[in-house]
């Protein structure tokens, strides 16, 4: 039990610390986090927040047993690895002494070794140094008894060291992923406002990489805490025990190393902070301009810019150099203090061995005691900037989980009953930021069977209208009514399931065809293949190789657009929902296409209710009733010829659309959305 | 093991700094000396203890001690600071070039390759190569060095005793042999698996809409468990293997000092070797220890640096397809006119941007180009200033091949503002200059007042000093468009190349900013490509582009009367007018 290797001696360029041993991020995941931003996530500075710790510890926890264990077993090895140089110290006293030592006569300077002589056949004395004096035959079977003991002492420490990494990786482990869980589940529960608001690429971040710094929180600062407490401790406690005055001469260099230690750490905190600070700087101005490479190349400023960049580049060095001066001067110093402490025990000590007052297992004891009472106070450095990372982390994790929009779930949920009368709309006004209202006074009704279609310029409030009906908003004044009851009192879950969506941009994930028309509804195969052949997506997914099984590209780039399109009728349908609600795509899908996705659409509506938000009025000829919306407000309604013969806002789109024709053609409109006028 | 053909290409960059490094060697070489010497000043020490020598005698060796220490601890600052700042330097050096390099790259390289992956390159694999290059080399000096010294040390004291006391450290060697490679194959699957979880997260919050309206939040979840749970367990089975690591890397150290125990006491015992002997061999023991664990750290560096330096390389390996070797120092823009025959472009892994693509504009005319999103237009407009190279055809400015004339003319030639705007995070004025170093405000402002933007600015709380971007104020999207456009017109261009450049400005601002636009662009090549049609309905020609071919051509009046994308677009246009009229 040496002078142990410590694998994660700062290198001088990391003031980060720690990081050393672990791999950067995959790709995925750090592509993901440069979607967000190389802008500076601002440093914080969160030595110690008792809130925050209080709030770790709720996490930990669950694992307090774990937490005993490991700094039970942490207390014992590093036990076990204090005995080490008082077992070195017997043998030199004991069997290794040439000489008697000139000990006081009632002091044993080794009293195991004189029980192992006693042990192995010296003579039952035990008054004098028996060992010592004893033949080399004795000495070296005394010899052996103490390498025996070291031996048994060295593989329960390994035991010990083992299963208390385990345990405490566990712990890390374990805490971060029911962090990242809990965090995940409340992601979950957000409103849709929520996640319009906050760039996807932060809350990966969130997810992942904030997540993870806690992990080195536990891995290597925490328990390993209490093992550095009890090293110094102890190992004062032991030294003064031999040698009280050898002992104050030795630790007098303390008060020094703590000094520096102090002094290291501010500076190499506000180094470290530079270094964050210049280097965000850095990767910001390297984003932007490769951003804006366009526009600096037809600018001819690529020189300009990299001079700029140089002087950036310049500043960040600079702060580094003078970082590394920190590094370069500290670790030296600690080398230079516990130096003074062994030549001040190589002095003071080598005069008490000439006057018999110390023995060399003493000396020995106090240079291995030397050896490993430096190294946590060096390391407390190093630790706090652990902390220091983790509690920012910490803090903007738990800055998502506080905030909480999701909408109001009732505490006595209505049942869910199929829809027997009509959707209403009552005076419904809503505004996203509670001032400007995106929809105002709309008042109607959808009745079962029915198909509605929304009519209406960008920005009439169409969209919002289904964010109403599906329930991602509450209206801020007026109310939503299924056959009277109002939307608030069902439980949002089970109002949702009536519905079968499809959006004018369809999500595809990274999942097989199947599971992306599945979506983890646990729907029969039979099912799923029957929902994809009726809108004729089984064409689509028999061109892909993998048939059902092919994996899905990112966000399904090998699909068309329309492609894509018909697996999400696919997936609305394979629901057999009781109403479809369809956000028809504009994008321009070739004839062929389109044709398939005009069928899978009458496939998909036929004998459901049905609210279509209509950008092509072809498309919605044969609604039972066209809602025309205009600026936040519903400005008229009727089925396609009442509202022709109003001649209004409609009818305007309407001539507009199909040609400069009069109204009166409404009757014979043509058949198909492409023919021309 | 160290991978060193993999920084084989650093070369240029490592020699200015190779003095720095050898100097640093020595100093490494001094560092070791020292430290070896303090092992042997206790050795000496115990030495005259046990011989009852003058208790001088060993307080001048604990001096010694300390003098050495101090000589240690100077040449090890030292060290650090001549080897650390010298692959800080070139750090400093490569990255430049780098910047530099990726100046030089056109547009086709932007497009296939991720801003994400450019910006690792500069992040990670520099972060990666610099630590090869600075504690990488200064560990791996610093090993060598003291391993040789303590081993010269104990070769002295005694032979069959360093032979003995060297088994454990074989040992080392396998240990780190075996579970090296295992560690860093299972920490990559832990990094594959963080990264299933990330995408997985991702995608959720990307398509938190259907999530919710299927309902799929708890399955969602569910998703996120078997992620986590999988990447618990991959991460619980690298802690087993750091673990046993860590553990025997432990076992190992306490073992060399069992073993110096009993070889070193049976000697002792028999009176081979003296007490100061075996102190000294206790001290040197002691420093080997630590380099055989930094070497396995050391190695673990340098190939982690080496697959980083391959990714650096490889940007610096990218060649722009644009530049200036076809060109004729004289050859220049002048008139302005316009010439595309059977123009294409494709690209791997695209394949065909544009084909077969014909224009003939005279000089001072407006060319308008229309297409649904994805049919080539920007493309398209990007040939005119050359951001990106034609794959096919030719392209000729007032009759010259346009590789023939000089790239920084050319540019110089070319106003272009494409289609996301973009605005550098500094001021208005510095925005709208940015390119002429000698631009006076008046200048500034008279640009500002033909895009309309004048009044604005003017309200901006520090004018036309406002930063913009990030740290400034936010602007609109039709701000940003026109501070997009009026930076293309400041530098006074021949040719003006608009890309859907008012999509984002409301009907009124634009009509105010077309008519003060034709007025000063009157007699200059323009090129527009737009979605809305009332910024072209004065071209000279207009093109309608789909799939990367032309499609229709004419005037806006030819084009509307017949059947067709053009004529599609302008009734719904001439819809969204009419509706924006309404109360």
């Amino acid at each position: 039990m040496s002078g142990a290797p410590t694998p994660g001696e700062p290198d001088g360029t990391r003031p980060a610390g720690g990081a050393s041993e672990r791999a950067p991020l995959g790709k995925a995941a750090r592509g993901a986090a440069s979607r967000q931003d190389f802008h500076a996530e601002d440093v914080l500075d969160k030595p110690f927040d008792r809130d925050l710790t209080l709030r770790l510890c709720r996490y930990v926890r669950p694992y307090a047993r774990h937490i005993v264990l490991s700094v039970v077993l942490i207390l014992l090895s590093t036990l076990l690895q204090l005995l080490g140089p008082l077992l070195l110290k017997e043998a030199i006293d004991g069997p290794l002494a040439g000489a008697p030592p000139a000990a006081a006569p009632d002091v044993c300077a080794a009293p195991l070794a004189a029980w192992l002589g006693e042990l192995l056949g010296g003579e039952p004395d035990g008054q004098g140094p028996a060992p010592a004096a004893a033949g080399t035959d004795l000495r070296l079977r005394v010899l052996a008894g103490v390498l025996a003991i070291y031996f048994a002492l060295l593989l329960l420490a390994f035991l010990a060291r083992y299963a208390q990494t385990i345990a405490m990786n566990f712990i890390g482990q374990s805490v971060m992923r029911d962090l990242r869980m809990h965090l995940f589940e409340h992601l979950q529960r957000q409103s849709l406002t929520f996640f319009q608001r906050q760039p996807v690429g932060r809350l990966v971040t969130r997810v992942t990489s904030d997540v993870e710094a806690l992990n080195e929180l536990f891995t290597s600062g925490l328990v390993t805490f209490f093992g550095d407490l009890l090293t110094v401790f102890g190992i004062v406690a032991l030294m003064f025990y031999y040698n009280p005055k050898l002992a104050a001469l030795a630790l007098a260099t303390s008060p020094f190393l703590i000094g520096i230690t102090l002094v290291f750490r501010a500076k190499a905190r506000k180094h470290y902070r530079e270094i964050r600070r210049t280097l965000a700087h850095l990767n910001a101005f390297t984003q932007e301009s490769i951003s804006g490479m366009e526009i600096i190349q037809i600018s001819r400023r690529e020189d300009a810019r990299a001079e700029q960049y140089a002087a950036i580049n310049s500043r960040y060095m600079d702060a580094y150099l003078k970082s590394i001066f920190w590094y370069a001067i500290f670790f030296p110093a600690v080398e230079v203090l516990s130096a003074i402490s062994l030549a001040l025990v190589v002095a003071h000590g080598g005069s008490d061995i000439l006057l018999g007052v110390t023995t060399f297992g003493e000396f020995f004891l106090f240079w291995n005691y030397l050896n490993k009472f430096f190294v946590p106070i060096r390391d407390l450095a190093e630790k706090y900037n652990i902390l220091q990372a983790a509690m920012a982390a910490a803090e903007r994790v738990f800055g998502i989980i506080d905030h909480d929009s999701a909408l109001p779930e009732p505490a006595a949920a209505r049942a869910v009953a199929p829809l027997a009368k009509e959707i209403r709309f009552e005076n419904a006004w809503f505004a996203y930021d509670g001032a400007n209202h995106v929809l105002r006074e709309v008042d109607f009704a959808v009745r079962r069977g029915e198909t509605v279609a929304l009519v209406g310029a960008t920005g009439a409030g169409k969209s919002t209208i289904v964010n109403l009906l599906l329930r991602f908003h509450d209206p801020t004044r007026g109310r939503v009514t299924i056959d009277g009851a109002d939307l608030r009192s069902f439980e949002s879950a089970a109002h949702r399931r009536r519905f079968g969506l499809v959006l004018q941009d369809v999500s595809i994930f990274s999942r097989t065809v199947e599971e992306n028309i599945d979506l983890d509804r646990g729907l029969a195969e039979s099912e799923l293949r029957g929902a994809a052949e009726r809108v004729r997506a089984d064409r689509v997914v028999s061109r892909l190789g993998g048939g059902y099984a092919e994996k899905m590209k990112e966000r399904g780039r090998t699909l068309s657009s329309g492609e894509r399109q018909l697996l999400a009728f696919a997936r609305a349908l394979a629901g057999d929902p009781e109403i479809v609600v369809l956000d028809e795509a504009t994008s321009h899908i070739d004839t062929d296409t389109e044709r398939l996705i005009q069928e899978a659409l009458e496939t998909l509506t036929r004998g459901r209710t049905t609210v279509v938000i209509a950008h092509r009025l072809s498309t919605i000829r044969h609604a039972d009733r066209i809602l025309v919306f205009h600026r936040g407000e519903l400005r008229e309604t009727g089925n396609h010829e009442e509202l022709m013969a109003r001649g209004g806002i409609y009818a305007r789109l309407h001539r507009l659309q199909f040609g400069l024709t009069d109204a009166g053609a409404a009757g014979h409109a043509p058949a198909t959305n492409d023919a021309p006028p | 093991m160290f991978r060193i053909e993999g920084y084989r290409f650093l070369a240029p960059w490592f020699r200015p700094e190779w003095r720095a490094y050898g100097f640093g060697a020595l100093l490494v070489a001094a560092t070791s000396v020292f430290m070896v010497a303090i092992p042997k000043l206790v050795g000496e020490a115990v030495s005259s203890l046990e011989s009852r020598a003058p208790i001088e005698r060993v307080t001048w060796l604990a001096a010694a001690v300390v003098v050495a220490v101090l000589l240690r601890a100077a040449t090890a600052y030292w060290m650090r600071m001549v080897i650390i700042g010298a692959s800080r330097r070139i750090e400093f050096r490569l990255r430049n070039h780098l910047f530099r390099h990726l100046e030089t790259l056109d547009a086709s390289f932007f497009v296939r390759t991720h801003t994400g992956d450019i910006m690792n390159r500069f992040t990670s694999d520099m972060e990666a190569v610099r630590a090869a290059l600075g504690p990488g080399i200064m560990y791996t000096l610093n090993t060598l060095a003291t391993f040789l010294l303590a081993l010269a040390v104990m070769l002295e004291v005694d032979v069959r005793l360093t032979l003995y006391s060297l088994v454990p450290l074989l040992l080392l060697a396998v240990v780190l042999r075996y579970f090296g490679p295992r560690v860093h194959r299972e920490s990559m699957r832990a990094q594959e698996l963080l990264s299933d979880l990330s995408v997985h997260a991702q995608e959720n919050f990307s398509n938190v809409k259907v999530v919710k309206a299927f309902v799929r939040e708890g399955a969602e979840i569910e998703r996120m468990r078997r992620h986590s749970e999988q990447y618990f367990a991959q991460n619980m089975r690298l802690a087993r293997l750091r673990s046993w690591t860590n553990a025997i890397l432990w076992l190992i150290g306490d073992l060399v000092v069992l073993s110096l125990l009993a070889i070193g006491g049976y000697q002792l015992i028999h009176g081979e070797i003296s007490l100061g002997d075996f102190a000294a061999f206790k001290g040197c023991q002691l420093l080997l220890i630590w380099p055989m664990v930094a070497l396995g750290w050391v190695i673990t560096i340098f190939q982690r640096g080496a697959a980083s330096a391959e990714r650096v390389e490889e940007l610096l390996a990218a060649r722009p397809l644009v530049g200036d070797d076809r060109a004729r120092a004289e050859t220049r823009v002048t008139a302005g006119r316009l010439q595309f025959r059977d123009v294409g472009i494709a690209y791997e892994p695209r394949g065909a941007i544009l084909q077969g693509i014909d224009i003939d504009l005279p000089a001072g005319k407006t060319l308008g180009v229309v297409g649904p999103t994805g049919c080539g237009k920007s493309s398209l407009l990007a040939l005119i200033p050359r951001l990106l190279p034609a794959t096919g055809g030719e392209i000729a400015i007032d009759g010259a091949p346009i590789e023939t004339i000089p790239l920084a003319a050319l540019r110089d030639a070319v106003g272009f503002v494409p289609q996301e705007p973009f605005l550098f995070s500094a001021t208005v004025e510095e925005n709208i200059a940015f390119g002429v170093s000698d631009a006076t405000p008046d200048a500034v402002r008279a640009i500002a007042r033909v895009v309309a933007m004048d009044r604005e600015i003017a309200e901006f709380p520090d004018g036309y000093q406002q930063r913009v971007g990030e740290r400034g104020i936010t602007l609109s999207g039709g701000q940003k468009q026109r501070l997009a456009l009026a930076r293309a017109l400041f530098k006074r261009p021949r040719i003006l190349v608009l890309d859907d450049v008012l999509s984002a400005v409301d009907a009124g601002t634009e009509t105010e900013i077309l008519r003060g636009l034709r007025d000063w662009t009157s007699g200059l090549t323009t090129v527009i490509a737009t979605h809305r049609l009332s910024a072209v309905r004065h071209a000279h020609e207009i093109v309608v582009l789909d799939g990367g071919a032309v499609v229709q051509r004419g005037t806006h009046d030819e084009l509307v009367a017949r059947p067709g994308y053009y004529a599609d677009l302008y009734r719904k246009q001439t819809i969204e007018d009419e509706l924006e009229q309404l109360e």
